[in-house]
């Protein structure tokens, strides 16, 4: 894998990309009203705004109300948590090894939360996201434990291109197991084929709240430390000569990334490309400055979540398409642009 | 049958397939692989099919029996009354079973059948041995280690590869043509090939359903819809099987079970039929009926939505003749008092 | 042929020469992949003995020399032979394209599967079995147009006068990430019996091995494998570094996009043939090249070392577990396993 470093601001540079920072957050922040309000206004079934309208102020007719609350609300709000939280998540991984192309993925998360819960409903007969979030929160949560002691092994730290190395096998070995479990029956298959799509339809808000503690200490971790992976991204001896404590940063972002990324997943099953993409978007706008790029990922997080579960009601009415099969439909000719756009990438 | 190839006798050459052939390319080069095949295939159903005995005589068996129908991927021929039968589905074996054969092996097991087959528990004789299609792929050597006369299978165990691979050695039936078989077309065949009547197995289903529909007058020529609840969406099942209640499809019914046949579950109002049939695999039945759309339903308010558990749902998916037997029994009460409230 | 020992600078190494075309061989090379050939020929008449109905070498030897007929033929050459030697023949194909990419990308953790090869093949089978509801010929079809317009698409894409390896890398993660979305999608919204058919499919299978597939498969992987060798020379050069190839007189656009050529065509064909049998692409050159303790990714050590490790885990998937499993579960387990393995390993060296 290419180790990259995020070269750190160039003063040159400083006066327009203050301009792009503080000019972008407007946009992102309206983006981001827009998308919640198209996500409470469109979907399979044709509502007027006129019946939205009457919905908020509660005098819409009970068919209507119930779609538009009790359906829409609930994966709105799941897409603006699990939407920042991947944002954050990939913006973190992409800084700890260096790599642009990282994602949350790379630590084991998704095989992770999809090793266990194959395992329950293949051994426990569970088939429903109710019973085996807490087992794909769990999976999560061991298996990014199991790759950071391989990637660190040895000397008791991290190397990130170690790291990402253990991430690609373990999850590689694991994927052959949780195969095998899925083709064990047709059962189990049918229930893992839904899990492997990941979406937003049909969870309750508890879902949500069961995964919320998680994802906000997650949050509070990530943000207590972004600011040092300024000094990480420099390299390791410059870090240290400015006093950072590398070892604990790590440790530290490799808790968060396992919190946002694992909640995520737990609450949704896997969205795919929302991790590796947003820092991407995020760096355009934001430059170098981790602090800026964190806060700019956990804000253009929802918006890809947001229009990739939009954009699935609507292509394909009147059935649906998971929101975890369009992340990367609407993120990767981003990316491709992006990297066709620029002379080089990061690397 | 490949291995009638090289029987000296034209009437037992491969029969021309009406089926375009898929496989040219790879029939060219395997002919020389064929030509031994077909004279090991020869000399291993010398004495069950007596093929290619001495020339001149007739085709069939010592018996006098011969049949040949047309399977997926070509003719399939037998000539003597199979009697050491493979089954490759539980499907086929219990049409198998009602046609009087006790298949020699099933490819199954007692796990299976009991937990998503309960009304086949005990039907069968023969070996349950789920090594016949490890990863639902037929495996030549196992079913060969069972010495058969006839295998019976679908398209989806018996791939044309596999086919291929079995062809030369024991007379292969993969399904019909149609991806998903109507159980009576492949009850039909299966008649032919051993000399039982399958029309007859068709025929005694057929009244079955009469019977039903006798109960359920006021049901008669009423819509159905068969989904199964998924997150987000209900996606549209093969419900040709409630047509045994005398129902017709719905409009939006589509029985094609194609990439696109669902709607969402903010179109709950769409499920409008006068009987809705609903496999409930994640257990989404509570957070239906909490939309207040569902209780206006027309099958809501006359309680004819019926919702299925596995066992049931295994049992309407390409039924055969017991699985018949086994849905009407479980559905029958509940569209009965369905009826009695519409009427 | 002349070959003469003279001791050169470096590695014991034999040198040989045949009209214009002269060759250094490293002595451990020779002796790695001698070995490893004997091994091959080893674990493919276990391959002949193994399963249901269990044959002595006596048994696969007299149906191989023809001296018996009946089942035991059948048995051996026309269910366990096609699988066999497909094990081998896929396995070295992959391992080479394997090397070759890893080559020209200079990335160990490079494979054909960036170009979104297997992804793309996967979907042109899935179109072919769950949409157009076509079997396994017509399955073998769309892999191979899937694989190899996924592929033109990721280089087009990553094209901007010249191709960039990182920029490859990235276009291909993009595309092969969408096209995956799509073949979730395909499984998800399929019915049930044709996406378990597929999923199979997915993992990389041999069970299907019949002569009619196989023979052919094996006559155009023969022609891809004389076609990498005769690339090898610039592909070594390529190895060093895109400058230092360009120094040497290489064209090094044109020589990669040739190199690129022959290691999609020959992971389409096996993909089209046995579906995306997984990491022996990425792990064979990497292993061979340890083994043989080579400077560069050799392309006969990755040959063999792919053809033993497809062999062993199919014999593994069919024979040591459990149940029956698609090989390319046990490849992706047998080469992952030995990658963490690996990681491990050189902590505990470096302490």
């Amino acid at each position: 894998m290419n180790a990259s470093r995020t070269a750190p601001p160039r003063p040159a540079d400083g006066a327009r990309r203050r301009v792009t920072r503080f000019g972008g957050l407007p946009v992102v922040l309206v983006a981001l009203a827009v998308m919640c309000v198209l996500s409470i206004a469109l979907g399979a079934k044709s509502i007027s705004p006129v019946t939205v309208v009457e919905a908020v102020i509660g005098t819409a007719p009970p068919g209507e109300a119930f779609v538009l609350w009790e359906l829409r609300g609930p994966r709105t709000l799941l897409c603006l948590a699990v939407g920042a939280a991947l944002g954050v998540a990939g913006m973190l991984v992409q800084a700890l090894t260096r790599n642009p192309l990282a994602d949350p993925g790379i630590l084991g998360v998704n095989a992770g939360a999809a090793l266990l819960v194959a395992v329950g409903v293949v051994f426990l007969g569970l088939d429903s996201i109710g019973e085996y979030r807490w087992l794909a929160i769990a999976g999560a949560l061991l298996v990014t434990v199991l790759v950071y002691l391989i990637g660190s092994a040895g000397r008791g730290q991290i190397d990130p291109v170690r790291l990402t190395l253990a991430g690609v096998a373990v999850a590689a070995v694991l994927q052959g197991v949780i195969s095998a479990l899925m083709l064990s029956d047709p059962r189990s298959f049918d229930t893992m084929r839904n899990w492997n799509a990941g979406t937003v339809a049909s969870r309750e808000l508890d879902i949500l709240w069961s995964v919320l503690p998680l994802l906000a200490v997650g949050m509070a971790v990530a943000a207590a430390a972004s600011p040092a992976l300024n000094a990480i991204a420099m390299g390791d001896d410059v870090a240290v000569s400015l006093g950072v404590p590398v070892r604990v940063v790590r440790i530290a972002v490799v808790v968060a990334v396992t919190l946002l990324a694992g909640g995520a997943t737990a609450a949704t099953g896997p969205l795919v490309f929302i991790g590796l993409m947003v820092p991407h978007i995020a760096r355009v706008l934001a430059g170098p400055d981790q602090r800026w790029v964190f806060l700019y990922s956990l804000l253009i997080g929802p918006i890809l979540v947001l229009a990739a579960d939009v954009l699935g009601r609507l292509v394909m009415r009147p059935g649906e398409i998971p929101v975890g099969i369009v992340t990367s439909f609407v993120g990767a000719p981003v990316l491709i642009a992006l990297i066709r756009r620029r002379r080089a990438v990061a690397s | 049958m490949r291995a009638a190839a090289s029987c000296p006798h034209p009437a037992v050459r491969r029969t021309p397939s009406t089926r375009p052939r898929r496989k040219v390319v790879c029939d060219v080069a395997n002919r020389a692989n064929r030509i031994i095949a077909a004279a090991v295939g020869v000399t291993l159903l010398a004495g069950v099919a007596a093929c290619g005995g001495s020339s001149g005589e007739e085709s069939s068996g010592a018996d006098g029996f011969s049949a040949s129908v047309d399977g997926a991927y070509g003719a399939v021929e037998v000539h003597a009354r199979p009697e050491r039968v493979v089954a490759l589905s539980l499907q086929v074996a219990e049409i198998l079973v009602e046609l009087g054969i006790q298949p020699v092996a099933i490819a199954s097991s007692q796990d299976e059948i009991n937990e998503f087959y309960p009304w086949l528990d005990g039907v069968f004789t023969g070996d349950l041995d789920p090594e016949l299609t490890p990863n639902y792929v037929a495996d030549p050597e196992a079913i060969g280690s069972y010495e058969p006369d006839l295998v019976v299978g679908n398209t989806w165990t018996v791939a044309e590869d596999v086919y291929a691979q079995l062809d030369g050695f024991v007379p292969t039936f993969p399904g019909l043509a149609e991806a998903n078989d109507d159980w009576d077309a492949v009850a039909v065949a299966l008649g032919e090939l051993t000399g039982t009547d399958g029309q007859g197995l068709v025929d005694s289903v057929a009244a079955e359903c009469a019977a039903a529909q006798e109960r359920l007058p006021d049901l008669v020529g009423g819509t159905y819809q068969y989904v199964a609840a998924e997150e987000g969406q209900y996606r549209f099942g093969n419900g040709s099987w409630l047509e045994c209640f005398g129902l017709v499809p719905a409009d939006n019914q589509d029985n094609t079970q194609s990439t696109d046949a669902a709607v969402s579950e903010e179109l709950l109002d769409q499920l409008d039929a006068d009987v809705l049939a609903v496999f409930d695999r994640i257990g989404a039945r509570a957070d239906i009926e909490a939309d207040p759309r569902f209780e206006e339903l027309p099958s809501a308010t006359s309680g004819a939505v019926l919702w299925l558990d596995a066992p049931v749902a295994n049992a309407t998916n390409s039924p055969g003749p017991l699985s018949h037997d086994y849905f009407i029994a479980e559905l029958l009460p509940e569209l009965e008092s369905a009826a009695a409230e519409q009427g | 042929m002349t070959v003469s020992r003279r001791p050169v600078v470096g590695a014991p190494a034999w040198r040989l020469r045949a009209g214009p075309v002269r060759l250094r061989v490293r002595r451990r090379t020779v002796w790695v992949c001698a070995a490893a050939v004997v091994a091959c020929l080893m674990l493919a008449t276990a391959a002949l003995m193994l399963g249901r109905l269990p044959l002595g070498v006596g048994d696969v030897l007299a149906v191989l020399t023809g001296q018996t007929d009946g089942f035991h033929r059948t048995v051996v050459l026309e269910w366990r032979a096609p699988r066999a030697v497909a094990a081998v023949v896929f396995g070295a194909a992959l391992g080479v394209a394997g090397a070759m990419f890893q080559s020209i990308t200079r990335n160990a953790l490079a494979s054909p599967d960036v170009l979104g090869v297997s992804t793309g093949a996967y979907t042109g089978a899935l179109l072919m079995m769950i949409v157009a509801g076509g079997g396994t010929a017509a399955a073998a079809g769309g892999a191979l147009v899937g694989a190899v317009a996924a592929s033109a698409a990721v280089y087009l894409l990553a094209f901007r006068s010249g191709v960039q390896g990182n920029r490859l890398v990235i276009v291909g993660i993009a595309v092969t990430a969408m096209l995956t979305s799509f073949n979730t999608w395909l499984i998800l919204a399929a019915e049930l019996d044709a996406a378990v058919s597929a999923a199979v499919w997915g993992q990389g299978d041999l069970s299907g091995a019949a002569w009619g597939g196989t023979a052919p498969g094996v006559a155009v992987i023969a022609v891809l494998l004389l076609t990498a060798t005769l690339l090898a020379p610039g592909l070594r050069q390529l190895d060093l570094g895109d400058d230092a190839a360009a120094g040497s007189g290489v064209a090094v656009e044109r020589t990669r996009l040739r190199v690129m050529a022959v290691a999609v065509g020959l992971t389409a064909v096996v993909t089209a043939l046995a579906g995306p049998v997984a990491f022996i692409a990425l792990a064979a050159p990497q292993i061979a090249r340890r083994v043989m303790r080579a400077p560069g990714v050799p392309l006969a050590g990755a040959a063999v070392f792919g053809a033993v490790l497809l062999l062993v885990s199919d014999l593994v998937a069919q024979h040591v577990v459990p149940t029956v499993l698609p090989v390319g579960i046990v490849t992706v387990v047998v080469g992952g396993s030995y990658l963490v393995w690996l990681l491990i390993e050189e902590a505990r060296r470096r302490l």
